[in-house]
Parts: structure tokens; C-alpha cells; sequence
């Protein structure tokens, strides 16, 4: 599965977002953690029958996608906000936000 | 929150959310919460600050962090660590670290999207002040309850009654009543407990458990290896000039089996219980005691013999006739020789 955004990179996002009121882009990022997961799960089943490896096929494929649509979702997200994209580091701005669900 | 004003540490590599968790906690109402300055200082801030938890946030650029924890768990184990930690890999590792070690006991994951976060600071934070509180309130007991009755009650219910070699030791102190009238209850009181303090003292020195104290005096026992020297080592410390300097008082020392547990019923009547031994040998060595004059121990050959302390010259040889024994039981005085060198510090006159 192919991936614009590394671990470290989607860590230091949520590690950021600690209970901000912008934690939804590191609610993104737990999806696409997620959707690596299940990605990685699935490929570590067996294949025994034909109905399993179409079973396992389907889950990648949609897996792949989602993981591909929730990392250009991150992606602009990150521009909208503002963030410096090289160094991931949430502007300023958005830090002085109360939190909201806390 | 139900407890009071939870100290909580927080363990945060990053300012900015330090900053922020800082600020959400005192919103929350832990005002007592402190961040630990800098790795090396760990130490000292547990020390100066003691912590009911321990908050660590992890940051998965700085996996080496959670050394801290090892650490802090090795300074504080009995202060909980809950780790704060993002989502994916990041959790992976902590968890799998915290279950390797067991520095750390519980994982949240960041970002911290309701109460449930603050909700469980404030239990572990609870349960830590009462897990603190009860152990304080150990503490005090067993500093009024011999060491012997905290044994026997961590014993299982039905072998809370023993019944063993011993030797007894009392004390009392010599024309209390007049002692009592002539001086102010108050400073009869200091006097007391500080001539009591000294001779506990001196038991504990000598491997003796002091069983309680009997108004003026102290009942003592020395059980195991080497009991006869210790305890007669110790009656003769005790017979020292300076340890009589504040109220002045007799020792008496026997052997034999004494039945030690638990006397009264705490379900019944008075429901009161206390921890105590009884038997021919308490009752000897109370009358051998009774015999002694201030400064003076009261014991029998056989123990002097048992001690190995032959070579004492006697102040006097006497006889006691007892309830429960056959004819009369020789008894002797004796006094410390003064060339003997003193184990510890003697009485302080307040």
C-alpha cells in the first residue's frame, strides 16, 4: 500500500492535537492508522480457498482506496489550516483555540 | 472530584503540550499538578513533591522517552503511570513496552476527546490517596502496637494463639506514687515516656519485642537463639546509673513458656481485643521485678547461667515463692559493672 504520510509523520499530527479544537486532523490520522491495520491484518490471512482470496482481495482493494482518499483528505486539510508542511507543525493559530470537547 | 486535591506529575517532553494538559487539568480542578522540569530532576521532584500520579505524554519522535517511566516507577512503585499516547505505531510500542515492564499502568490514546481521561486521573488519583492514607494510618498503629500482635494478625485466624520459649522482661519504676504526687501530671507524663522511650529503645537493640507497657513500666519478650544473653545484656544496660537518671526503676527476668494472642473477643461484650502474653513465667518475672530495687535486676541462676554471664558477682541471692511452682525460686540481683561500655546513648533530661 502506497504512502505519502510515514508513522512518524501522522504521529507528530495527533501528538499535536493533543485536545485541541482541531483534533479532527488527528482524527484523520487514526483512520489511516486504522486503515493500515486492516490493510496489514488482512494480508496475514490464509489463503485456503478461492472464496478466501477474493474475500482478502476485496478488503485490500478497499482498504487501499480509503487509505489513498483519508490521505489527500489529511493532506488538504493541512494546507487549509496552515500548517508547514515539511516540518508538520500546527500554527500557531489553531493552538490558542479552546479545547471544545474536553 | 471526591478526593482531595490529587498531586499529579507531568511527565511532557514538549512545551506546548505540556502547556495545554497543564491548563486542561486545572480547568478540570487538579490544582496541585506540577510538570517535571527536566529528566534529571526526577528524583528530587518526587521526593519534595510526592506525586498520587504520574502522567506521561508520549511523543513518538522521542521513543527513548519512556525510560523516564522505568525510573519513575523505580523511585515512586507505588504511584500509577498513565501514559498518553497517539494512535497507531506509537501505541503499539507503549503498549508493548508497559507490558514487558509494567512501568506503566494504564495507556490512553491521544487525541483526548471526552471526560474519560480526567474521570480516570481522579480515580487513580483517589485510590492512591487512600491506599496512602491507610498505610499511614498502619503506620500509627503499629507504633502503638507491638510488633508481635502485627505478626499474629497477618497469621491466618486459627493460628493467632502461639505458645514458645521466652524470656520476660519487666520494668517498673521505683516510688512512683510519690513521683506522681510531687510533680505535675503533664510532667509526670514527660518523664515517663521518656524513661519508657529509652528502655524500648534498648529492647529493640537487643532483638526483644517490647509487648506492652504496664502503667509505669514494660513488658518485654526475647525469643529465639542467644535469648538469655541478649536479654540479660539488655536488663543490665538498663541497670545502668545513666539510664535511671530520669525515673529510677527495678527489672525482673524469667524463662519458661509464655502463651502469646489475642485477649478479649472483638464480636462480644466490650468488643475490645488486645495482643498479649501470659503464663507462670510473666507472673515470675512481674514478681521478680517487684523485687528489685531501682537500678537493679531480679533474675534466676539459670538464666545467668543460660547467659553465659558467670562471671557477674551478685548484689544479693534471694528466694521467691510463687503461685504454680514447686517451693521457692532462687533468685539474684545485679547491677551493671561500671567498667562496661555503654551500647547506647542514656536517657536525655528534657
Amino acid at each position: 500500500m502506497q504512502e505519502t504520510f510515514d508513522s512518524a509523520q501522522i504521529s507528530k499530527v495527533i501528538d499535536q492535537a493533543l485536545m485541541y479544537q482541531c483534533a479532527c486532523p488527528a482524527q484523520v490520522c487514526r483512520a489511516i492508522f486504522e486503515l493500515r491495520e486492516l490493510h496489514q491484518f488482512q494480508m496475514n490471512c490464509a489463503d485456503d480457498t478461492a472464496n478466501d482470496r477474493l474475500v482478502h482481495e476485496t478488503i485490500a482493494a478497499a482498504a487501499e482506496q480509503s487509505h489513498q482518499l483519508m490521505e489527500r483528505c489529511l493532506e488538504k486539510i493541512l494546507e487549509i489550516e496552515g500548517w508547514d508542511r515539511a516540518t508538520l507543525t500546527m500554527p500557531a493559530s489553531l493552538r490558542k483555540k479552546p479545547a471544545k470537547n474536553v | 472530584m471526591s478526593n482531595s486535591h490529587p498531586r499529579l506529575l507531568l511527565i511532557d517532553q514538549e512545551q506546548f503540550s505540556a502547556e495545554i494538559l497543564l491548563s486542561e487539568l486545572e480547568k478540570k480542578g487538579f490544582t496541585q499538578a506540577r510538570r517535571l522540569a527536566s529528566p534529571e530532576a526526577l528524583a528530587e521532584e518526587l521526593t519534595m513533591h510526592p506525586a498520587d500520579v504520574i502522567i506521561f505524554n508520549y511523543h513518538y519522535q522521542h521513543p527513548a522517552g519512556l525510560e523516564i517511566c522505568g525510573e519513575a516507577k523505580r523511585l515512586a512503585p507505588e504511584v500509577p503511570v498513565v501514559a498518553v499516547v497517539s494512535a497507531g505505531p506509537a501505541m503499539k510500542r507503549v503498549r508493548e513496552w508497559a507490558k514487558e515492564t509494567k512501568n506503566i499502568e494504564v495507556v490512553v490514546e491521544k487525541p483526548l476527546s471526552d471526560e474519560r481521561f480526567f474521570l480516570l486521573v481522579s480515580d487513580l488519583a483517589a485510590a492512591r490517596q487512600a491506599a496512602r492514607a491507610q498505610r499511614e494510618r498502619f503506620e500509627r498503629l503499629t507504633s502503638i502496637v507491638p510488633e508481635d500482635a502485627v505478626k499474629a494478625l497477618e497469621r491466618s485466624l486459627d493460628k493467632q494463639t502461639d505458645m514458645f520459649e521466652a524470656i520476660v522482661l519487666f520494668t517498673d519504676v521505683r516510688r512512683s506514687t510519690t513521683l506522681i504526687t510531687n510533680n505535675p501530671p503533664e510532667t509526670y507524663f514527660n518523664l515517663l515516656n521518656l524513661t519508657l522511650g529509652a528502655q524500648s529503645r534498648l529492647v529493640e537493640t537487643f532483638g526483644g519485642a517490647v509487648i506492652k507497657y504496664t502503667g509505669d513500666g514494660m513488658l518485654a519478650v526475647f525469643r529465639g537463639m542467644g535469648r538469655s544473653y541478649l536479654a540479660l545484656r539488655c536488663a543490665l544496660e538498663l541497670t545502668r546509673a545513666s539510664n535511671q537518671t530520669v525515673l529510677p526503676y527495678g527489672i525482673g527476668v524469667a524463662q519458661g513458656l509464655v502463651l502469646a494472642g489475642f485477649i478479649g473477643n472483638p464480636h462480644r461484650d466490650g468488643r475490645r481485643q488486645h495482643y498479649d502474653v501470659i503464663g507462670a513465667t510473666v507472673h515470675l518475672a512481674a514478681r521478680l521485678c517487684s523485687l528489685a530495687e531501682a537500678g537493679e535486676v531480679m533474675t534466676t541462676p539459670a538464666i545467668v547461667a543460660g547467659a553465659r554471664k558467670g562471671d557477674l558477682s551478685p548484689t544479693r541471692r534471694d528466694s521467691v515463692a510463687l503461685r504454680g511452682f514447686n517451693g521457692e525460686i532462687a533468685c539474684v540481683g545485679l547491677r551493671i559493672p561500671e567498667e562496661t561500655p555503654a551500647i547506647i546513648a542514656a536517657v536525655v533530661m528534657p
